[in-house]
């Protein structure tokens, strides 16, 4: 009994070492022509992805010599807590160390990414295509990361051996399905990351929506890598809000001014004798004739009291107070 | 058998023709290099290559090192879009783990090829912030009547041993 107990817990503790000896490292399994590079891999922390394609001795964290089983290494545990885009990259002997290749059969670097404690392993299969010959183990969202750079890299094989139209309808294909996995992925630096793959500032304009509702999804993000995405694109995108209320507001100015205006058009243009009723006109062109009331009331068949009611009546609806005003009226 | 005879020489004679035309149109190749010095005081510079519509590949290769302040060097296609672009800063190195023998240096280098290009002028803009460098950009256009036959990665590394050298 004692025995089975025993061998338990050391089977326990086996498995405890095991699992506390993790090793947060970037394990890189790459086999460099050393007649031309140089055995040393450079890690470069990149601050933003507006900051992809840029060199600088600044951005260099570490650097790794190859070690006895032809393996590079970095380790995890002194980088920063929240995941990272990183870049490694070989230089050519002779080149400074800082040195970056983009494009050709001497393209040197590829991208990770990576946070405190991460485990990572970058093997590549032949050669030393860092473009599309390599596989990732470890942190997840590498492994989708490397997907998109794949279908980059088809474009450039597109550029070299296709012809225009291939190129602009490659292009657009491209472009549309590292969009949709924009849209869905769930790992928010994976997802701009594509997104700033696309041009996404020429998009801006002809899909405004499909951003807004990006930086809706994503505006928890507080990393330097949605702030910048947030400045380059806020000049670009107006809030729906702010849209809405200054197309309404737009609207009913319109509607405004042109109701003023047809007021003003039909005030300018009326007759004040037309809003005289028949009897009152009657009694109007009698007045002018120099008519008593008595003569009027006579000659319209109607009593005194009616016809001083209907003179009230026409004095208030020309503005006018005596009988000798009704004779100005033109 | 008169007729067969004389419809087989005409149908010979027109092969050959149709031949002697495929293979009368020669391989052209043309090479073009620019190196540029630039010092703290230099403005924005564009380098242009007007791609002809009979040549169907076209590499451009830029590559730079500079050793002061910065510099962002784009590739444009005839229609404006951007088709690579890369910048480098300089400055001290930070890291205390970083030692060379050329700190301080930064190089960088960017290449991209097409086949059957879109003609018309291509442009690499040189726009530099206080850069102390130098840098050189190289083109080669090739007209091949066998598109087929371009052998692109030998073209590569024809073009790079010959314009290999330090800046």
């Amino acid at each position: 009994m004692i025995k089975k107990l025993s061998s338990v817990l050391v089977l326990f503790l086996m498995g405890f070492v095991s699992t506390s000896v993790a090793q947060h490292k970037i394990i890189l399994d790459i086999e460099t022509d050393t007649t031309k590079w140089a055995p040393v891999a450079y890690l470069s922390l990149i601050p933003d992805f507006n900051h992809l394609n840029t060199i600088s001795n600044s951005q260099i964290i570490e650097q790794s010599r190859i070690n006895n089983e032809g393996q590079y290494e970095f380790n995890t545990e002194y980088l920063p807590e929240k995941e990272h885009l990183y870049r490694v990259h070989f230089s050519k002997k002779g080149d400074p160390p800082a040195s970056l290749i983009i494009g050709g059969k001497d393209h040197n670097h590829f991208f990770l990414f990576a946070a405190r404690y991460s485990e990572v392993s970058v093997r590549i299969n032949s050669g030393n295509n860092f473009l599309n010959e390599l596989s990732f183990e470890g942190y997840k969202p590498n492994k989708a990361l490397h997907n998109i750079n794949a279908w980059l890299a088809t474009l450039d094989s597109i550029d070299q051996d296709g012809n225009n139209v291939n190129r602009e309808y490659a292009t657009e294909a491209v472009y549309s399905d590292i969009k949709s996995f924009a849209d869905t992925c769930s790992f928010p630096l994976l997802s701009l990351y594509a997104l700033y793959n696309i041009n996404y500032a020429g998009d801006c304009d002809n899909n405004p929506g499909y951003y807004r509702r990006y930086l809706r999804k994503w505006r928890s993000q507080k990393s330097s890598y949605f702030r910048e995405f947030r400045n380059s694109i806020a000049g670009g995108i107006k809030p729906a809000s702010l849209i809405a209320i200054i197309g309404g507001s737009v609207f009913m100015l319109i509607i405004l001014l042109m109701i003023l205006s047809q007021r003003h058009k039909k005030n300018k243009n009326k007759n004040p004798l037309s809003e005289l009723t028949i009897q009152e006109r009657k009694i109007f062109v009698l007045l002018r004739q120099g008519k008593s009331n008595k003569e009027i009331a006579q000659e319209c068949s109607v009593s005194v009291s009616t016809v001083k009611s209907h003179v009230n009546s026409i004095y208030s609806k020309l503005d006018i107070r005596s009988r000798k005003e009704v004779m100005d009226i033109e | 058998m008169k007729t067969l005879l004389k419809n087989s020489a005409c149908l010979i004679v027109l092969l050959l023709a149709a031949s002697f035309t495929g293979y009368g149109q020669e391989y052209i190749k043309l090479e073009r290099s620019k190196t540029i010095t630039l010092s703290k005081e230099s403005r924005q510079k564009m380098v242009t290559v007007k791609v002809d519509p009979m040549y169907n590949y076209l590499r451009i290769k830029t590559e730079c090192e500079l050793t002061r302040g910065n510099i962002m060097i784009e590739l444009v296609d005839p229609s404006g879009r951007l088709q690579r672009n890369f910048s480098i800063e300089g400055g001290i190195v930070k890291g205390e783990n970083i030692r060379t023998d050329r700190m301080g240096a930064v190089a960088g280098q960017m290449q991209k090829a097409f086949r059957n290009p879109t003609e018309g002028e291509w442009s690499v803009r040189i726009s530099p912030g206080e850069a102390s460098c130098s840098l050189r950009v190289y083109c080669i256009m090739i007209f091949n009547p066998r598109t087929d036959l371009i052998e692109l990665e030998q073209i590569e590394k024809d073009t790079d041993e010959h314009i290999s050298g330090q800046l």
